[in-house]
C-alpha cells in the first residue's frame, strides 16, 4: 500500500483559535480511515486543514510526497485530494449535470471521460442528471457531492460527515459507497458521527478528543476498546 | 397593441442593465446603485464617439460598453473590493457614493446640457393601428440579442456555468478548483458591458444628461427585484412587467408619474413576493 497523505505535528484552527493540537495521521491507497470523537473535538477542523480550508498553524502535511502544508484549497484539489464539505457541498441552483461539470473544472479535456467514469461508479446519478441540485433529497445530494469530488480523479477523498441528517438505510448505503471507492484504490478519510456504522466499514480509526488523538488503531480495536465504547460509540449525532 | 409595443420598447431599454445588476448582485451580494450612473457613463462615452468623433452609432456603442465596464472595474478596485468584508449594507451605501462621483465627474467634463445621439431622421412605420419607429425596432433587437446571448452563455458555456457556480457558492467553487477571482473579473466585464449597453439604448430614447442614471436605476432595480434578484431570466421577465406597468399607467395618468411606477412595483414585489418571480431564498450565514 502506498502512502498518500501524511500529517505530522499538525496544528490548525481559525484566526487566533488553535483547535487541532499536534495530530499525527497517515492514509494509504485502498484504505478507509474514520475520524470519530465527541462534538467539538476538532474532527472537521482537522479535515479542513488537510483540505486547505482551515488555517494550518504548525506541523507538516504531505500529499503523495509533496509538501502541501498551508497550501490553498485549489492547490490541494489540483494535487489530488478532493474535499467534500459537510454542508453547502453542491451548487443548489445548477443541475446535477452542471454540478458534475464544475466538479470536473480541473479535469480539462478529460471531462467527458471523467463524467462517464463517475457515472459508472455512481450509476444513480444518471437517473437525475437534469434535475436542479437544490431539489434533490438528502441522500441524492450527498451522492452528488461525492460524485463532484470524484470528477478530478483524486487519489484521496476527504469527506466531512457525509451521513449527517440521512436515514439509517441511507447511512449504510453511503458508507458502502465510500468503502467501495477505497477498494478501488482511493484513500478515503471520513469524519463520521455514526461511529458504529463507520467502524463497521473502515480499516482504521482515530478518536479525536480536544484536538488531540486519544486513540488510534484498526477499526476492530477501537470498537472493542471498552472505555472508548462507553464514551463515544453510544452517542448518535 | 400599441401599449404592448411601447411596453416591450421600455423593457428593451432596462432589460440589459437589469440583467447586469442581477449578475453583480449574484456574484457580490449587494445592490449596486451605481448601475444607473454607469449607464449614464456608457451613454456619454457612446455620445462622444458618435457626435464629436463622428462614428456611426453601431460602432460607438461598443465603446460605450467598454467604458462602462472599465468604470465598473475601477469602482470595484477602488471602492468595493477593499470593503467586501464589510457586508451588503455598507457596499450599497458605497455604491450610492460611486454613483454621485460618476454623475459629478460627467457634469464636470460635459456640463449640464442635454445631448442626443446623431441618428438619421426617420418616419415611423405604420402597421394598422401600430406605429413603430425604426430606432425603436433597433433597440428591441439589440436588447433581445444581447440578453439572449448572455443567457445562452451562462447556461451552455464552461465559463458561464462557472459564473453561476461562483454566484451560488464561491467557497465551494474555489474548493473545486474554479478560479473565483478570474470569474469575478469576467462578471464585472460582462455586467459592465450590459450596463453600458443599457445606457446606450436609453440614450437612443431619452435625453442624455449627467443625472440620467437616477431616472433609470429605479425601473432597473424594480425589474431585478420583481424577477427575483440574482436570476437573469427573472430580470428579463421583470423588465417586461415593469415596462407594461409603466405604459398601462401612462394610459390612465399623466406620464409624469411614470417614475413612481418603478417604486410601486418594488413595494408590491417586496410585500407580496420578496424573492421575486423566479428568485429563490438566499441562504446566508
Amino acid at each position: 500500500m502506498s502512502l498518500l497523505l501524511q500529517a505530522s505535528g499538525l496544528r490548525a484552527g481559525y484566526g487566533a483559535a488553535e483547535i487541532v493540537h499536534g495530530v499525527e495521521l497517515s492514509l494509504s491507497a485502498g484504505e478507509m480511515l474514520t475520524l470519530i470523537g465527541p462534538n467539538g473535538a476538532g474532527k472537521s477542523t482537522l479535515l479542513k486543514a488537510l483540505a486547505g480550508a482551515a488555517q494550518v498553524m504548525g506541523g507538516r502535511v504531505t500529499l503523495m510526497g509533496q509538501d502541501v502544508t498551508g497550501a490553498s484549497a485549489a492547490r490541494i484539489a489540483a494535487s489530488g485530494a478532493a474535499y467534500v464539505p459537510q454542508e453547502r457541498n453542491i451548487f443548489r441552483s445548477l443541475t446535477v449535470e452542471e454540478n458534475l461539470g464544475i466538479g470536473g473544472w480541473l479535469a480539462g479535456p478529460a471531462l467527458a471521460e471523467r463524467r462517464a467514469q463517475v457515472l459508472r461508479l455512481l450509476p444513480e446519478l444518471a437517473g437525475f442528471s437534469r434535475r436542479i441540485a437544490g431539489r434533490l433529497s438528502g441522500g441524492e445530494r450527498q451522492t452528488l457531492a461525492v460524485g463532484m469530488a470524484l470528477m478530478v480523479e483524486p487519489k484521496v477523498l476527504l469527506v466531512d460527515e457525509p451521513t449527517a441528517g440521512l436515514s439509517p438505510a441511507l447511512v449504510g448505503r453511503l458508507l458502502e459507497l465510500l468503502r467501495r471507492l477505497a477498494d478501488e484504490g482511493l484513500g478515503v478519510l471520513i469524519v463520521e458521527q455514526n461511529a458504529r456504522a463507520a467502524l463497521a466499514r473502515a480499516d482504521r480509526a482515530m478518536v479525536l478528543v480536544d484536538g488531540q488523538v486519544a486513540a488510534a488503531g484498526t477499526a476492530a480495536e477501537i470498537e472493542a476498546a471498552p472505555d472508548l465504547g462507553a464514551l463515544f460509540l453510544g452517542r448518535a449525532a | 397593441m400599441q401599449t404592448i409595443l411601447n411596453a416591450i420598447s421600455s423593457a428593451a431599454i432596462i432589460a440589459p442593465a437589469a440583467v447586469g445588476f442581477t449578475l453583480l448582485f449574484a456574484l457580490f451580494r449587494f445592490a449596486n446603485f451605481a448601475v444607473g450612473a454607469l449607464m449614464t457613463l456608457g451613454a456619454f462615452a457612446c455620445w462622444t464617439l458618435n457626435v464629436p468623433v463622428g462614428l456611426p452609432l453601431w460602432l460607438a456603442a461598443p465603446g460605450g460598453m467598454a467604458v462602462a465596464a472599465a468604470g465598473l472595474w475601477l469602482a470595484d478596485r477602488l471602492a468595493y473590493a477593499p470593503l467586501r468584508a464589510a457586508g451588503g449594507a455598507t457596499l450599497l451605501l458605497v455604491s450610492i457614493a460611486v454613483a454621485l462621483v460618476v454623475e459629478n465627474a460627467l457634469r464636470l467634463g460635459y456640463g449640464g446640457q442635454i445631448r442626443g445621439f446623431d441618428l438619421p431622421l426617420s418616419r415611423p412605420w405604420v402597421l394598422g393601428p401600430v406605429r413603430l419607429a425604426p430606432e425603436q425596432l433597433g433597440v428591441i433587437a439589440v436588447s433581445a440579442a444581447s440578453v439572449a446571448g448572455v443567457m445562452l452563455w451562462l447556461s451552455l458555456s464552461r465559463w458561464g456555468r462557472a459564473v453561476r457556480a461562483a454566484a451560488d457558492d464561491p467557497t465551494l467553487a474555489a474548493v473545486r478548483g474554479v478560479p473565483v477571482g478570474k470569474i469575478h473579473a469576467a462578471g464585472i466585464a460582462g455586467a459592465g458591458a450590459l450596463v453600458g449597453l443599457g445606457g446606450v439604448l436609453a440614450g437612443v430614447d431619452l435625453a442624455i444628461e449627467p443625472g440620467l442614471g437616477w431616472a433609470l436605476i429605479i425601473p432597473v432595480l424594480a425589474a431585478a427585484i420583481l424577477g427575483g434578484v440574482g436570476s437573469p431570466m427573472g430580470a428579463v421577465l421583470g423588465a417586461l412587467l415593469v415596462g407594461l406597468a409603466e405604459e398601462v399607467t401612462a394610459l390612465v395618468m399623466s406620464p409624469s408619474y411614470k417614475a413612481a411606477v418603478g417604486f410601486v412595483v418594488i413595494v408590491l414585489a417586496l410585500l407580496l413576493r420578496p424573492y421575486g418571480l423566479l428568485g429563490r431564498e438566499l441562504v446566508r450565514k
